[in-house]
């Protein structure tokens, strides 16, 4: 995050603030997700009155409180399906959906599944601490099998792997982030809002309270060990953040309230044969590193050439149904009696 | 003169496409008419039977005795043939010995000789033989019908074959009887069209027996009406979905059978407490469980009444007939915009299946109405407030991205008027209490009181809910043509309960009786919860089958007024 960024931005985190507290413990994971949140949209620029944070039940979704932007807080589990109906009403909003390990992998695991298949153009954010933080510390489905929860449970099926079913169930945005990586994260969540489909952002969140303890597989300091940072990415404004001279080398480039952003790959030469847009590639990666329980953190896969959910419905953006005049959204007298003529 | 004709066979042998055919022919010929089906659950054998009663009278509903028994198998002659009427006939591909009158078409030899599948329209032939109706509308009806030429040709063909084989009858009842113009249609199909009528944009749903048809009639006409229709993973993702359009700012609808209502409930009360707008059509079958699939019942009304946890405001209204389906979901549209809450939306596997003639739909009183906030309501530095506290507890809706520079957030916890989470124990209260107040201004300007039917003074009140509308006119009629001085009271918002009618007829002298597809009288309970009224007789039923309006009268003479 260089300085001369704020400069061009009419938002500064700060606007994205409220007066309104989601009451987290102090030193909880999704508070700092939150504040990326807020960094990530103030650099893109993007009005509160633009984004539409759908939240789940949990730590995690309590968040939306301290978000200023349009939002939802829904049911345990459900936040999946009313963002797809937000989405098709307004496709032109930036939908965010904040969900917890829990309320993505166990209640909400089904939802999940058609989510992914749909390719909505969202930002999911999947807040993993491996345990249940709000209802007081149980087993998840992320929770590891060696991984012991502060009241000595342990799982004795092995964890969702949430990030390998995204990557074949049809997410085109795969990434993995960690709390206290803020300056990573904040990339991710601005990749993540400018990529048109869904993006899958599973970020390593420690609960302070109930899963941050000595042999816990999800605490600060497990993370911290086990992460490798790849691969990392950065998202930038073309003009303002490069010398006019510079030659660019984005991977992908985005429009966004008129700027030009691009999203490259700042680590990729150091293991030459990864290529984040080969699926199987990305699963193998993957695997490996989930079977040696390293932590990779960075966006391990893209996919910018699949439509999007809604690009199935809508042909123009003059048509997103939200935002016609109520005569255009209605059938005309006529035309329904043209409907009718079936029937006489 | 009415008549009464039974088409049976067993599942697979195409009685639906006959039963369309001939309804429709029937209905072109200028008759009234009511067809309704009894379907088992299965897609090949079993016993399948479509009624269609037509005439120059008015017709409610079916009937039981048969005058025209159309037997597509063996099996059909053997369950049926003891309600054939005394001057009744048996439409057979062989002679039948037990009856007096059997009509005898081969039509499977005949429809082979030129197109083995189209064996149904022989049927229609001989059918509107047997009454002596010409095939003129007939043609026309298998013309539209099918689609490929050489289809339409060969049924054409078999519909003259089955006309010459066949004899006539009966004499017909008067045709161009009807007045101004009409459409035939099923329930499912009304309700459909109520919704796209009321400009619907969002239909999500899972596929469930009886409700399926809205979703399919809907899913056909999204290019033409601007609607998205969503076949969701299961009925807890459709409501979501619909919440989430809804909140999104268009209108939504959803619909189900009482099990995906089941899965539903928790969200019901999403759309209570985050006062989105928001009507699921709940299209009976008997419970609990799967129960009957295909078949009828009124058992949701107490499970709906008390949907989800918690108390939030809720209508449940229900719609009587086809013409009443189509206005209702209109009506219930606009009520669930107006105080921004859940409206269920009841109608049954009889009435989602059962199609019949209504006038044509008059579309220039109805007006959507929105009630959405305006742009000039808002001060010029007034921040809005999605819960707004107001007199009679309905805040001024935005949706996300309609009011410049402005955020909208609806909350599932309990919050205050920003939606913002709040657990003060007086933020509670109020906001509990503002909620309730939309419903007392329900109650007040918009609750429908029933309709009731009959003479001035009466000895006996017959109370019903929704489908039962047809039998139970059927029967108080009847009952009136006895001397016996009966009126009908016939509900149709049920929840909350509107009394004033009801407590203005039930006085001392008159005996009231409950009449329900259930068997647990749960409207009559429901009667007694609100207004302390002990409904002393009931006519209940619970077999998965329809009330026929004769059956209520027979039983009404032998089970109450005796
Ligand atoms: C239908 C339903 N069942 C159970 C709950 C209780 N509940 C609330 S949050 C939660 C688990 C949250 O865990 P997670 O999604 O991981 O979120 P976190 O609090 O860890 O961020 C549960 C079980 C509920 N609110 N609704
Ligand atoms: S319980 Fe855990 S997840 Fe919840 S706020 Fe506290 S630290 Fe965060
Ligand atoms: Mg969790």
């Amino acid at each position: 995050m260089s300085e001369n960024r704020g400069s061009k931005n009419k938002y500064s985190p700060v606007d994205y603030e409220t007066n309104s507290s989601a009451n987290l413990c102090p030193g909880c994971g999704h508070a700092l997700i939150t504040r990326a949140l807020r960094q990530a949209v103030s650099e893109l620029n993007l009005p509160p009155e633009k984004l539409n944070v759908v939240a789940g039940i949990g730590c995690s979704g309590k968040t939306v409180a301290e978000i200023k932007a349009n939002g939802i807080h829904t049911l345990h589990g459900c936040a999946a399906p009313v963002a797809m109906g937000s989405q098709v009403a307004n496709p032109d909003q930036e939908h965010i959906l904040i969900s917890g390990d829990g309320d993505s992998w166990a209640i909400g695991s089904g939802k999940m599944i058609a989510l992914l298949r749909t390719n909505l153009d969202l930002l999911y954010i999947c807040e993993n601490n491996g345990t249940y933080g709000l209802t007081r510390g149980q087993l998840s489905p992320t929770t590891k099998i060696d991984s012991p929860t502060r009241w000595g449970m342990v799982s004795d099926i092995p964890p969702v792997d949430g990030i390998g079913i995204a990557m074949v169930t049809g997410a085109t945005y795969v990434a993995r982030g960690f709390s206290a990586r803020q300056e990573l994260l904040v990339e991710q969540i601005k990749g993540g809002i400018l990529h048109d489909g869904l993006a899958y952002l599973e970020v390593f969140s420690p609960c302070r309270t109930f899963n941050d303890h000595e042999g816990s597989h999800h605490s600060y300091k497990y993370c911290q060990r086990h992460a490798a940072d790849f691969p990392k990415i950065s998202v930038n404004d073309i003009e303002a953040d490069y010398p006019s001279d510079s030659e660019l080398e984005h991977e992908f480039t985005y429009e966004e309230d008129g700027r030009q952003f691009g999203l490259e790959f700042d680590n990729l030469d150091e293991m030459p044969e990864y290529d984040p847009t080969d699926l199987n590639l990305a699963l193998k990666t993957w695997e490996d590193y989930w079977t040696e329980q390293i932590i990779p953190l960075g966006l391990l896969y893209i996919d910018e050439s699949q439509k999007a959910h809604h690009e199935r419905f809508y042909s123009e953006e003059d048509d997103y149904i939200a935002t016609l005049e109520p005569e255009e959204t209605r059938p005309s007298r006529e035309d329904f009696s043209i409907i009718l003529d079936q029937f006489r | 003169m009415i008549k009464n004709i039974v088409i049976g066979g067993e599942a697979g042998q195409g009685l639906k496409t006959t039963a369309a055919i001939l309804g429709k022919a029937l209905f072109k010929n200028g008759f009234n008419l009511h067809t309704s089906m009894d379907f088992m659950s299965r897609i090949r054998g079993g016993h399948n039977f479509g009624r269609i009663r037509f005439g120059d009278e008015e017709i409610r509903g079916p009937q039981e005795e048969i005058d025209l028994l159309v037997a597509l198998n063996e099996e059909t002659i053997t369950r049926h043939v003891e309600k054939l009427a005394k001057d009744g006939a048996v439409l057979y591909d062989e002679a039948v010995s037990a009856v007096e009158n059997s009509i005898v078409v081969p039509a499977e030899e005949i429809a082979s000789e030129v197109n083995p599948k189209a064996v149904n329209t022989v049927y229609v032939g001989s059918i509107l033989k047997a009454f002596g109706i010409n095939l003129d509308c007939a043609r026309s009806v298998v013309e539209d019908y099918f689609d490929a030429e050489s289809v339409i040709s060969d049924n054409l063909k078999l519909l003259n074959r089955g006309y010459e084989k066949g004899e006539t009858i009966f004499k017909a009842p008067e045709p161009k009887s009807r007045t101004g113009e009409q459409i035939y249609l099923n329930g499912n199909e009304a309700t459909a069209l109520g919704a796209l009528a009321g400009g619907i944009n969002y239909y999500s749903a899972y596929p469930m027996s009886p409700s399926t048809g809205i979703m399919s009639y809907i899913a056909g006409k999204q290019d033409e009406m601007n609607v998205v229709v969503e076949q969701a993973e299961d009925e807890l993702a459709a409501i979501n979905m619909a919440i989430g359009a809804s909140y999104g700012g268009i209108r939504t609808m959803s619909g189900t059978s009482g099990g995906g209502l089941a899965l539903m409930n928790e969200a019901i009360g999403l759309a209570g407490l985050t006062e989105t707008p928001l009507v699921v059509a709940n299209v009976q079958r008997p419970g609990p469980a799967t129960g009957l699939p295909t078949r009828t019942s009124q058992g949701d009304l107490l499970f709906a009444v008390n949907s989800a946890q918690g108390e939030f405001p809720l209508l449940i209204t229900a719609s009587r007939n086809q013409e009443n389906a189509f206005y209702q979901t209109f009506r219930a549209l606009n009520l669930a915009d107006k105080y921004q809450l859940p409206v269920i939306l009841m109608s049954d596997q009889f009435l989602a299946d059962s199609s019949t003639n209504v006038p044509d739909f008059e579309l220039q009183n109805l007006e959507i109405e929105r009630n959405l906030i305006a742009a000039e309501d808002m001060g010029p530095d007034e921040e809005y407030r999605r819960y707004e506290f107001t007199e009679d507890g309905i805040s001024p809706r935005a949706f996300p991205g309609q009011l410049k520079k402005q955020t909208v957030l609806a909350d599932s916890d309990e919050h205050d008027e920003k939606g913002h989470i709040v657990e003060a124990a007086d933020k509670r209260r109020r906001m509990v209490d503002k909620r309730a107040r939309k419903l007392d201004r329900l109650i007040e300007d918009d609750l429908a009181e029933p309709e009731y039917f009959g003479p001035e003074n009466i000895d006996y009140l017959l109370v019903g809910w929704g489908s039962t509308y047809g039998p139970l006119r059927e029967a108080q009629s009847r009952l009136n043509e006895e001397d016996i001085k009966a009126g009908y009271l016939s509900f149709t918002d049920v929840w909350p309960l509107p009394t004033t009618g009801l407590e203005k007829l039930a006085d001392n002298e008159v005996e009231l009786i409950d009449v329900e597809n259930n068997s647990q009288a749960q409207f009559a309970r429901l009667i007694r919860q609100e207004t302390g009224i002990e409904v002393e007789h009931r006519i209940l039923k619970y077999d998965g089958r329809p009330f026929r309006g004769e059956e209520i009268f027979r039983r009404i003479t032998e089970e109450v007024i005796q």
